[in-house]
């Protein structure tokens, strides 16, 4: 499936995502891609090139390190694992995706025009 | 695993090797995921071809995201290194700080070291550069511009004789030839100029009205000479030097308008040249005048444009695009023409096809012969030789780095041991020898600040040393940056080298000083280097010592504390036209003569026209019954000089046969008597008598007699063969010419001079007499590159010496510290203080003597290159040779005695008890 305007994701969004991904400990790039697939019921339209590209900037960036092990199935793979530096830049990606999301909810809520008092 | 570099990153640097992982892996990784998606499609059913397309349709384009992802990775990569790298920098840096306070004598003295070479380095590299390479200041594309040199055939000694000097009808011959774009003439000479209340002897040059704009140089304030304004002599200005209007005018803002007194002349200033200026020459210039001043001056006929007197020089410019050996062949052309149309113009040279024109870059400071001055060629010397005191310094520092870096050597063992490369070892000494080398050459630029304008006026005095300019600032920092790098290199990997090479666990056992032997050869021959390269300089020296000592011993025939005092007589140029000028002018020498021998401590005052070192008169004698051509030549020439009766005593010119003048021979009416000199004498009666002789004087129409030979003296150049010369008694007066020169011979030179100025003044207010000199001074700018040589020489010399005596003490002291347990074990078994002393001083002299004799071969070759330079100094001369050897050899001994001392002294319990 190609990459589809309506969901496609902002590269600094798609960051979130995969550090979020790696909370759960230290995972290849291939069950991220599985992962967020099958969590936002398939929605999320990423590409895969898109998510190895933010994989090795967060690498770059000092947010996740890497380091060769052996999959499942025995075969060599690149696993990826959160640094200290990257649990904190997720909660500030977080609360800032958050607070994005409530103010873009505000106003998309908003019941009239002059609707003053809905102003939280 | 990967083999270590011996300079650490260098091979991550150059990305040997890590690129091809990086692609690889990124390869492996999505390898993997393109697998496992498949793997998992066809699990679901999907068939293995579909799958694939799937695949390869939801990831994306797979070769350029392998392009995107190595980007990243080669990035990420290469930053971490440079976070390494700088890291372990900085923790070297912190760690030779560290070292450098602990040990601050150590220290000291490397920086010393450094400073003296590099220092020593920077200054003379400058002053080469200016006095051989830099083009002159404020000019436009110099690089165009060129000066003219004649070469014309002598018939006198049958060779070609180079001059840039020639005569204004040749040069504008010159002009017309196509490929110049535009010629200008000058004439430098010095004269007395005076300004408000100063009056010192100047250096002035007369140029044409289109000299500046050829040149392409401004004015400062007011303007320069310009083809339109200044070509006639309606109202001459004079232009000033930047120099000159801040060292005696205070810059003084007015400066347009006020009058400059130049020679007889008074001119208004109308403009002050760019700072840096001084024509198309490096000698300082003090006043630019019109050359239609130079009747006026004195430096020409007045009908200088017609003449063929030689007094002016040429430069011109190229036209764009030609080449100078196309300018050359047609100006030869034009000089050819102009001789074969010119016969009787005495100064054209002999019409023949052998004269040449040939153009100069006006870089390096020349003679008016073409070739480079004294000043210049010994410049040249001294930028080479200065490399090699840098080299010594280089040796010395790196002795001294490896001497602490070998008390450090368990340390070293220890952590290589532990997996410290090699590699860190040459970073860490690097690093501190860069250090070092930083702060060694930041002394030094302090220290040049006050020590190069002392040097330059040492080399070369009458050069104008413009103030910093772009060139001189880039070369001032490429020599430092070359410097230190050199230093910091030499230092760091000889020792790296030698500490590297040793058996780690060798080295760590008890006893382990038996391991460094081998270090300590390496010691050896750095020392033994500095050693030969010191008996290459003070050899050097030697032979500059010993020739500067023959330049102030040589006879030159005269008393050279006699004091010349120049009159300027009269605003005419060669020979007398008007008889009652010539009655007041010998009246006015008179009256001088006589204020003169009133002063007190004047012994005798001597009249000549012949100005000692500064002006000759071309004159012989013709011998009845012996025709001209069958006289034997003499190739320099023969000359005449007219002298008062007191000329010989006056200035202690010893009359080797016969009597000198009597006051009876200038009575009119006396029968006509001349002196000849030696060389004249042998000449034409060899192993004859001349005295008593008769001979005709410049066709004079009577025959006088010789009645004594003088002993010869030298007329000019110190470097002179002996002339042929006739004097002639004068009357006190002015002979033939338009000057005069006082001889005084005072008891005390320096207290009578300003007497003599003030005597001289008074009598005639509208003269500067600023020429008053003892014959010494007039000497001194031709024995100047000699006593420059002995000078700079020696002070090279005894630098190399300081600092190898400093390097052989150095490894005599860590030798005997290393060896204290064996010397322990000698003393105790029996040995004497007096052997154990002998064996060390012994040690420290072969390595010195083994450094001598090759230095002492290495001399022979450089000395033989040098003897250009020499007077009258083979460049073997053994008596030099051997003083160097001895110098040496005692420093040495020196240096090495006291460790040796120390180590006769050591208690050998206390030794043995050390491991």
């Amino acid at each position: 499936m190609a990459a589809v305007p309506d969901n496609a994701l902002l590269q600094g969004t798609l960051d979130a995502l995969v550090l979020k991904t790696l909370t759960w400990g230290p995972r290849h790039g291939y069950a991220v891609a599985r992962w967020i697939k099958s969590q936002s019921d398939d929605l999320l339209a990423v590409e895969d090139r898109a998510l190895y590209l933010s994989l090795h900037r967060l690498e770059e960036r000092g947010w996740v390190e890497s380091d060769w092990g052996l999959s499942e199935n025995n075969r060599k793979a690149r696993y990826y694992q959160l640094t200290p530096a990257g649990r904190r830049q997720l909660k500030a990606e977080t609360a800032r995706l958050t607070r994005y999301a409530e103010s873009l909810f505000k106003v998309l809520g908003a019941p009239s025009w002059g609707a003053e008092g809905a102003r939280a | 695993m990967k083999r270590e570099a011996r300079i650490p990153g260098l091979r991550r640097a150059l990305h040997l090797g890590d690129d091809g992982a990086v692609d690889r892996e990124i390869d492996e990784e999505l390898q993997f995921h393109l697998d496992a998606r498949r793997d998992e499609l066809v699990a679901r059913g999907i068939a293995p071809a579909e799958a694939s397309r799937i695949v390869r349709e939801e990831f994306g384009n797979v070769r350029e995201a392998r392009q995107e992802l190595a980007r990243v990775d080669k990035r990420r990569r290469a930053h971490a290194r440079r976070a390494d790298w700088s890291e372990a920098l900085v923790q070297d840096a912190k760690l030779a700080l560290r070292r450098m306070r602990a040990t601050p004598g150590f220290t000291l003295a490397i920086v010393v070291s450094i400073a003296i070479g590099i220092g020593t380095n920077a200054a003379m590299f400058r002053i080469a550069d200016r006095l051989l390479f830099e083009p002159p200041s404020g000019v436009v594309r110099p690089d165009r511009l060129a000066t003219v040199v004649l070469s014309l055939f002598s018939p006198f000694d049958h060779a070609m004789h180079a001059s840039t000097v020639s005569s204004y009808p040749s040069f504008s011959a010159l002009e017309a030839a196509p490929a110049i774009g535009g010629m200008a003439l000058r004439g430098h000479t010095r004269l007395g100029v005076a300004l408000g209340g100063d009056a010192w002897t100047g250096d002035v040059e007369a140029v044409s009205a289109n000299y500046f704009s050829l040149l392409g140089a401004r004015a400062e304030r007011g303007r320069v000479f310009s083809t339109a304004a200044d070509s006639s002599s309606a109202s001459p200005g004079a232009v000033i030097s930047d120099e000159l209007w801040r060292a005696r005018m205070g810059q003084d803002p007015s400066v347009l308008g006020r009058v400059i007194r130049v020679g007889r002349g008074s001119y208004p200033i109308i403009g002050v040249a760019a700072p840096g200026f001084s024509g198309v020459g490096l000698e300082r210039v003090d006043v630019w005048l019109p050359v239609t001043e130079a009747a006026t001056l004195g430096v020409a006929p007045r009908d200088w444009k017609a003449s063929g007197s030689y007094y002016l020089d040429a430069v011109v410019r190229l036209r764009d695009g030609v080449s100078a050996k196309t300018a050359e062949s047609q100006l030869t052309t034009s000089l050819r023409r102009f001789q074969a149309t010119n016969p009787a113009n005495p100064f054209a040279g002999k019409p023949d096809t052998l004269s040449t024109v040939g153009l100069l870059p006006l870089t390096g400071l020349r003679k008016s012969d073409a070739s480079l001055s004294p000043a210049a060629s010994v410049a040249r010397w001294l930028a080479i030789l200065s490399a090699l005191v840098l080299l010594i310094s280089c040796a010395n520092v790196a002795g001294l780095l490896l001497v602490r870096s070998m008390r450090r050597a368990r340390e070293f063992a220890l952590r290589q041991a532990l997996g410290m490369s090699r590699s860190r070892l040459t970073t860490q000494l690097f690093v501190e020898a860069a250090l070092l080398a930083v702060i060694g050459a930041l002394a030094a630029m302090a220290a040049l600040r006050i020590t190069a304008p002392l040097l330059r006026d040492l080399v070369a005095p009458q050069v104008l040393w413009a103030g910093a300019s772009t060139r001189s600032d880039l070369l001032l920092v490429g020599i430092t940056l070359a410097g230190v790098l050199i230093v910091a290199l030499a230092s760091s990997l000889i020792p790296a080298r030698v500490l590297g090479r040793g058996d780690a666990s060798a080295e760590l056992k008890p006893m382990g000083h038996t391991a460094r032997a081998g270090r300590s050869r390496a010691h050896m021959i750095l020392v033994g280097a500095q050693m030969a390269i010191c008996t290459v300089l003070l050899a050097i020296a030697g032979v500059f010592v010993q020739s500067l000592h023959r330049v102030r011993t040589l006879d030159y025939g005269l008393n050279l504390d006699v004091i010349a005092a120049e009159l300027e007589l009269s605003q005419q140029y060669g020979g007398w036209v008007d008889q009652d000028a010539r009655l007041d002018a010998n009246a006015r020498v008179a009256r001088a003569v006589a204020t003169v021998q009133r002063i007190p401590g004047v012994i005798a005052v001597a009249v000549t026209d012949a100005s000692p070192f500064r002006s000759m008169y071309g004159g012989g004698i013709a011998l009845p019954g012996r025709p001209q051509e069958s006289l034997p030549q003499s190739k320099t020439g023969s000359y005449e000089a007219q002298v008062s009766p007191n000329y010989f005593a006056a200035t202690g010119t010893p009359i080797v046969r016969g009597r000198a003048f009597a006051a009876r021979d200038t009575v009119p009416g006396a029968a006509p008597v001349v002196i000849i000199n030696q060389s004249m004498a042998r000449l034409y009666w060899p192993g004859g008598n001349p005295l008593g002789q008769c001979a005709y004087v410049n066709s004079a129409p009577t025959c006088s007699t010789i009645v004594g030979i003088a002993r010869d003296q030298l007329r000019m150049f110190v470097t002179e063969d002996p002339r042929l010369e006739v004097f002639v008694p004068l009357a006190v007066g002015v002979g033939n010419s338009s000057r005069a020169t006082l001889l005084i011979h005072a008891a005390n030179p320096t207290a009578a001079m300003p007497m003599i100025q003030r005597a001289l003044q008074q009598l005639d207010p509208s003269a500067p007499y600023a020429d008053i000199k003892t014959l010494r001074s007039r000497l001194s700018p031709q024995t100047q590159s000699w006593l420059l040589g002995a000078t700079m020489m020696s002070g090279f010399g005894l630098l190399a010496l300081l600092l190898a005596a400093v390097g052989l003490y150095g490894v005599m002291a860590y030798t005997i510290a290393s060896r204290t347990h064996e010397i322990g074990v000698r003393i105790a078994v029996g040995a004497s203080r007096a052997n154990v002393l002998r064996l060390f001083v012994g040690q420290g002299l072969r390595i010195v003597i083994a450094g001598m004799l090759i230095g002492g071969v290495l001399s022979f070759v450089v000395l033989r290159r040098l003897s250009e330079l020499l007077f009258h100094t083979a460049p073997t001369d053994p008596a030099s040779l051997l003083a160097a050897v001895v110098v040496l050899l005692a420093a040495a001994f020196v240096a090495s005695l006291i460790p040796a001392r120390r180590a006769a002294s050591i208690d050998p319990l206390e030794a043995l008890r050390q491991e």
